[in-house]
C-alpha cells in the first residue's frame, strides 16, 4: 500500500518562518514551491496561508484539502483546480483493477494542482530559515610592478601602495568606501609588468595572474566549485614561477598548488614564501591590519578614491616630459600657421568660419600643453 | 508559469496608496513576510523589463522603500532591485555555463560577489550579501540544475520576503492565485486641460 501523501504549497523557508523550526522538520521533500510533509498539514496550511492536502488509502483513496483560510473539505467536495473536479471524481470513485493506487494518487494530485514531481525524490531543496554560517571576511591584495604607485588611482578605490621588493609593489584596499574586486584592480594596475590579485579568508585563498589586459592564470584553494584542473594548476605554476624570476621553482609551485592538506591561507602564504616574497602578511593579515601596517611605513603611499575621469587626469598630469612639451609646441606652431591659412581662405569666402574657430581652439589646446610640469 | 510580481517590506497601506496613485492597477496581497503586488500586464503583447518595471518604479518612489521585482519565464529569471538610486538587476539564464578557465571564472565570481554585496547594502541588508551571492545556478556534476523559479525563491529567503509571489503573474492569468488578494484600481487621473477648464 502506498504511504499517505501530505503536501502544502509553501517552501521549507516559509514553513520555518511562519510555523517554527519544528514544523519545518516535517518537510521530507520540496519541489517548485511545494513541500511534502511526513504528517498531516492541517496545522501548517493556515499559518502559511497556503493550500494543503492529505491523500491516503484506507483502503480507498481519501482526499482532504485545507484552504489558506483554515477551512477544510474532503472527498468529492475537496478543493480541486477549475476543471479538475472530473479527474478527482474518477480518482475517488472509478473502480478498475488496472487503475493502480499510484495512478489514482497521481490523478488526484493533478486534479488538486499538486506537482507530480513532489511524489518523486526532492530535486531542489530550498534552504530552511536557519541562516547559513557567516563567511569569514576576505582580504584581498594586488602585487604589481613599481608603476602601481602612479596608477593606483585607476583601480577606483581608497588604497595603500607599499613597495615590498625592487620588482613588486603591494596594493590593497584600506577599508574605506567601496572595494573594487581584486581581480579588477589587478587589471587596472597591470601594464608591462604583470600583476597578481590574491585573496584569502578562513575558507578559501586564491590568485589571478594578469598580463597586460588579459587574465592568464588563476587558482583557488577551497571555496566554491572553481574549474581547477591539473592542467590549469600546471599552467598557473609555470606562469607564477616565471613572473617572479624563479623558473627553477616551477615544479615546487605546481606541487604546492595541488596540495589539499594545507589550510587555504597557509597555502597562499607558503606560495609567496616559495616565490621569494615572504612577510608582508600575505595569506595571514586582515585588511585592517594591513592598513595599520602601511600607515607606519614611510615608503607607503595612500591614494584616495577617485572618479574614473579624475584618475585619468591625475595619470596624465605631472607626467609631461620635456619631449612632450616640445612636441606640443611644434604642433601648436603648425596649427597656428594652418589657422592663419584658414583665416585667409575664410576671408575670401572659400570656407565656413567654423573651420577657423576649430583651428584656433586646436592651437590653444596644444599651446596649453607647453606649460611646465606640475609639481 | 511566469512570474511578474513585486515584493516589498513596505506596509500594506502605503503600497495600496501607491498602486492607487499610479497608472497601473493590480492585486495587493498582505503576507506575514511582506507585501506582494501583481501588476496588470502592459497593453502590448511583448514587453521589456524596463516597461514591466515602470509601475514598480512609481510604487517604490511613492513608498520610499526598496523593493524587488521578480520576473521569470522558461529561459530567464530576473530580480530587479528598485530603490532611490535607480534599478539594478540580477539575472539567471536557464542554460548558463560559467567560464571554464580558472582565471576568468574566479574574476567573474569576484565581480558577482561584489555586485551582490552592493545590492544587499542598497537593500539595507549588507550582512545578506554573501548569502545573496550564493544564489547561483552553476551546473554541478551529478546534480540537476536549480530551476529558475527556485532561484527567485532563494532570493526571497535571503531577504525574508514572501516567496509565494514566485510563479504568480497576471501576464498569462487573470486570477492572482494568492489568498486574500485585493484588487486595487488606479485612481482616474484628471488631465491637465480638464483642470484648466475646471478652473475657468
Amino acid at each position: 500500500m502506498i504511504e499517505p501523501f501530505f503536501a502544502v504549497r509553501a517552501t521549507p523557508h516559509r514553513i520555518a518562518r511562519l510555523c517554527g523550526p519544528a514544523a519545518a522538520s516535517a518537510v521530507i521533500a520540496s519541489y517548485d514551491g511545494w513541500s511534502r510533509l511526513d504528517r498531516d498539514p492541517g496545522e501548517v496550511g493556515g499559518p502559511t496561508r497556503a493550500f494543503a492536502c492529505a491523500l491516503s488509502f484506507e483502503p480507498g483513496l481519501r482526499v482532504v484539502t485545507y484552504s489558506p483560510d483554515g477551512s477544510s473539505a474532503s472527498g468529492l467536495d475537496a478543493a480541486a483546480l477549475p476543471g479538475g473536479a472530473g479527474l478527482l471524481r474518477r480518482a475517488l470513485t472509478h473502480s478498475d483493477p488496472r487503475y493502480t493506487e499510484r495512478r489514482r494518487l497521481a490523478d488526484a494530485c493533478h486534479a488538486l494542482g499538486v506537482p507530480i514531481g513532489l511524489l518523486a525524490a526532492p530535486t531542489s531543496p530550498i534552504p530552511a530559515a536557519s541562516a547559513p554560517p557567516a563567511p569569514s571576511p576576505t582580504t584581498g591584495v594586488v602585487l604589481a610592478g613599481p608603476s602601481a604607485r602612479a596608477d593606483a588611482g585607476l583601480a577606483g578605490q581608497s588604497a595603500w601602495t607599499v613597495p615590498v621588493s625592487p620588482q613588486w609593489t603591494l596594493y590593497f584596499w584600506d577599508g574605506e568606501g567601496r572595494q573594487t574586486p581584486t581581480a579588477n584592480a589587478a587589471l587596472a594596475l597591470a601594464g608591462r609588468h604583470p600583476a597578481v590579485a590574491c585573496w584569502w579568508s578562513g575558507e578559501a585563498a586564491g590568485f589571478v595572474v594578469v598580463h597586460g589586459a588579459k587574465r592568464i592564470a588563476g587558482h583557488q584553494w577551497g571555496g566554491g566549485p572553481a574549474p581547477i584542473t591539473p592542467e590549469s594548476t600546471a599552467a598557473a605554476g609555470r606562469v607564477l614561477a616565471a613572473d617572479f624570476g624563479v623558473p627553477d621553482q616551477a615544479l615546487a609551485v605546481i606541487g604546492l598548488l595541488r596540495r589539499t592538506d594545507l589550510a587555504p591561507p597557509d597555502a597562499l602564504a607558503s606560495l609567496f614564501a616559495l616565490l621569494g616574497l615572504p612577510g608582508a602578511g600575505l595569506g595571514r593579515a586582515t585588511t585592517a591590519s594591513l592598513a595599520a601596517w602601511a600607515a607606519t611605513l614611510p615608503a607607503a603611499v595612500h591614494t584616495a578614491r577617485m572618479t574614473t575621469m579624475a584618475a585619468i587626469r591625475s595619470e596624465f598630469a605631472g607626467a609631461r616630459a620635456l619631449w612632450q612639451r616640445l612636441l606640443n609646441g611644434a604642433v601648436a606652431v603648425a596649427m597656428l600657421l594652418a589657422t592663419a591659412a584658414l583665416t585667409l581662405v575664410w576671408h575670401g569666402g572659400g570656407i565656413s568660419g567654423w573651420w577657423v574657430l576649430l583651428g584656433a581652439l586646436t592651437t590653444l589646446s596644444y599651446a596649453w600643453g607647453l606649460r611646465p610640469r606640475r609639481s | 508559469m511566469s512570474t511578474y510580481a513585486l515584493v516589498t517590506k513596505a506596509a500594506a497601506g502605503p503600497v495600496t496608496d501607491a498602486v492607487r496613485a499610479g497608472r497601473t492597477g493590480g492585486y495587493v496581497v498582505t503576507d506575514p513576510l511582506g507585501v506582494i503586488v501583481l501588476f496588470d500586464p502592459p497593453s502590448l503583447t511583448y514587453s521589456s523589463t524596463s516597461r514591466l518595471a515602470k509601475p514598480a518604479r512609481a510604487l517604490v518612489r511613492h513608498t520610499e522603500t526598496p523593493a524587488w521585482l521578480l520576473l521569470c519565464d522558461e529561459e530567464l529569471a530576473e530580480a530587479v532591485l528598485l530603490d532611490d538610486d535607480g534599478e539594478s538587476s540580477l539575472q539567471w539564464a536557464a542554460g548558463w555555463e560559467p567560464a571554464s578557465e580558472p582565471a576568468r571564472y574566479l574574476a567573474d565570481r569576484q565581480e558577482w560577489d561584489a555586485y551582490c554585496a552592493e545590492l544587499a547594502t542598497r537593500y539595507w541588508r549588507p550582512e545578506a550579501g554573501p548569502a545573496l551571492a550564493m544564489v547561483r545556478n552553476d551546473p554541478v556534476p551529478g546534480e540537476q540544475r536549480i530551476p529558475l523559479p527556485d532561484l527567485l525563491r532563494r532570493l526571497c529567503a535571503v531577504f525574508d520576503l514572501p516567496d509565494i509571489a514566485v510563479g504568480r503573474s497576471l501576464l498569462d492569468n487573470d486570477e492572482p492565485g494568492l489568498h486574500d488578494a485585493r484588487r486595487v484600481e488606479p485612481a482616474p487621473h484628471v488631465r491637465a486641460w480638464h483642470r484648466l477648464f475646471a478652473r475657468a
